[in-house]
């Protein structure tokens, strides 16, 4: 049996869902055309409007429609420390521990010094302005124990270096390879607790 | 004449990761520097969500014992543990020492045959990392610690792919190179007293000619003329620039 021009189009859109293939696309699209109509418009209008209006924090790089973040625009973050972090699911897992009041900024990615993935794809820029025009005391590099979370702290350590800011790293307690998201909120405070100024 | 190659079962071999991506949801693609084989590449499947810090194990610089099975040119990683090793045998790359070891991974990942016992190299390739390691204080104001290594082995790697350069004898004259004269380097022949206008040359001492012949770059001279030679060399057998050579430049563009 072959599907209607239109399911056959709805399988094929689901399938840009990580984790879903030729079968469970299927298995969604009747779910919701055979069962739960009036949640498929939600989610077809859900999805649509957050297409269309999510963008990046201007001063953190974090998805949201506003043009501020929740978390930079909240009168009680600390504001002399910054927190640079990978992905927006590392912001997660720091608020999550609760041993954080500073903001953050999120590279939404990594270098790769072989992928040709650099600075720009980073907005370092932004990151650079920050620390050059407010007034930051510490920025906290907290990408992942990994080789390219080394290759890019040490890129931003050299790039804030001529500012005269404080530079620190998360160290303790993150094992080579791990990535924030998956490490326990106290070993992430203390890995907080413990971070190293870099010179 | 093609045939369809067998099927292929490697296993435990000495390798080290070059470089790895995404591969589907849960997988990575390595490209994997094997001692006796060359440069392998191979899917390990669903790594990345793998509690047994697999993934961490096939990030760039890792030594590994590895066994790999399949055919064709993507093979798939079957066994993957890290290489017993004594502390001194280890890395630590840091700064400026790990973005160079990252070119050396490109170069690699460029110009390493497949099938091929790569063994010479891959034990310079470990005396390089290993210089490179010794050395992590980036305010250190020489470059002496990271460019020597380099040049070694930019200078290794195009013997061992059968493009060495000829640096002892002038090749209009026939004549042994002398220390004390300039010379017009030609890459498909060599150094000459003579300037062949047609040609594109570079001009360079014959002291750092017969250095470079010695593997000897102790000397800021040397270590500059031979980069412009060995850098022009490289790039004839590259199809693309290179991307952490471009990223380095970005980063000490200011040094
Ligand atoms: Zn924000």
């Amino acid at each position: 049996m072959s599907h209607s021009p239109l399911i056959k189009q709805l399988i094929e859109s689901l399938r840009c869902l990580p984790g879903v293939g030729a079968k469970s696309a299927q298995r969604m699209a009747y779910h919701l055309l055979e069962r739960d109509r009036n949640g498929a418009r939600k989610l077809s209008h859900a999805l649509f409007q957050a297409a269309e209006q999510v963008g990046h924090c201007s001063s953190c790089r974090i998805l949201t429609e506003a043009e501020q973040c929740d978390i930079c625009r909240s009168p009680k973050r600390d504001r002399q420390i910054l927190c640079v972090v990978e992905s927006p699911s590392d912001v997660y897992a720091i608020e999550q521990s609760g041993t954080y009041s500073g903001t953050y900024f999120v590279l939404m990615g990594h270098l790769s010094p072989l992928d040709g993935i650099g600075p720009q794809d980073l907005h370092l820029d932004i990151l650079k302005q920050r620390v050059m025009q407010e007034s930051i005391d510490e920025v906290i590099l907290a990408t992942n124990a990994t080789v390219e979370g080394e290759a890019t702290a040490h890129y931003i350590v050299e790039m804030l270096k001529p500012q005269g800011v404080k530079i620190t790293r998360i160290a303790q307690g993150v094992p080579l390879g791990g990535e924030l998201e998956y490490i326990d909120g106290s070993t992430l405070g203390l890995a907080f607790s413990g971070r190293k100024e870099l010179d | 004449m093609n045939t369809v190659p067998d099927r292929i079962k490697l296993d435990y071999k000495t390798a080290v990761v070059l470089h790895h991506y995404n591969y589907q949801d849960n997988s990575l693609i390595v490209n994997f520097f094997v001692q006796e084989l060359g440069k392998l590449s191979a899917v390990a499947r669903g790594v990345k969500n793998s509690k047994k810090g697999r993934y961490a194990l096939l990030q760039p610089f890792q030594k590994l014992t590895i066994s790999l099975s399949g055919k064709g040119d993507l093979l798939t990683l079957t066994q993957v543990e890290a290489l017993l090793q004594a502390d001194s045998e280890k890395w630590n790359l840091k700064g400026k020492s790990l973005y160079c070891a990252y070119y050396i991974n490109e170069l690699l990942l460029n110009l390493l045959p497949a099938h091929t016992d790569c063994s010479a190299i891959f034990n310079l390739y470990h005396e390089v990392l290993k210089l490179l390691s010794s050395h992590i204080d980036d305010s250190d104001q020489d470059n002496f610690h990271y460019e020597i290594p380099l040049r070694l082995f930019e200078l290794k790697l195009l013997e061992f792919l059968g493009y060495s350069l000829n640096l002892t004898v002038d090749q209009s004259s026939g004549e042994k190179v002398s220390a004390d004269r300039q010379y017009y380097y030609q890459l498909d022949v060599g150094p000459s007293l003579q300037q062949n206008i047609q040609a594109q040359a570079l001009l360079i001492s014959g002291q750092t000619l017969l250095n470079m012949a010695q593997s000897r770059f102790n000397d800021q001279k040397t270590l500059h003329e031979s980069k412009q030679l060995l850098k022009w060399a490289i790039s004839q057998h590259l199809n693309k620039p290179l991307k952490s050579r471009e990223l380095f430049k970005q980063l000490y563009a200011n040094k």
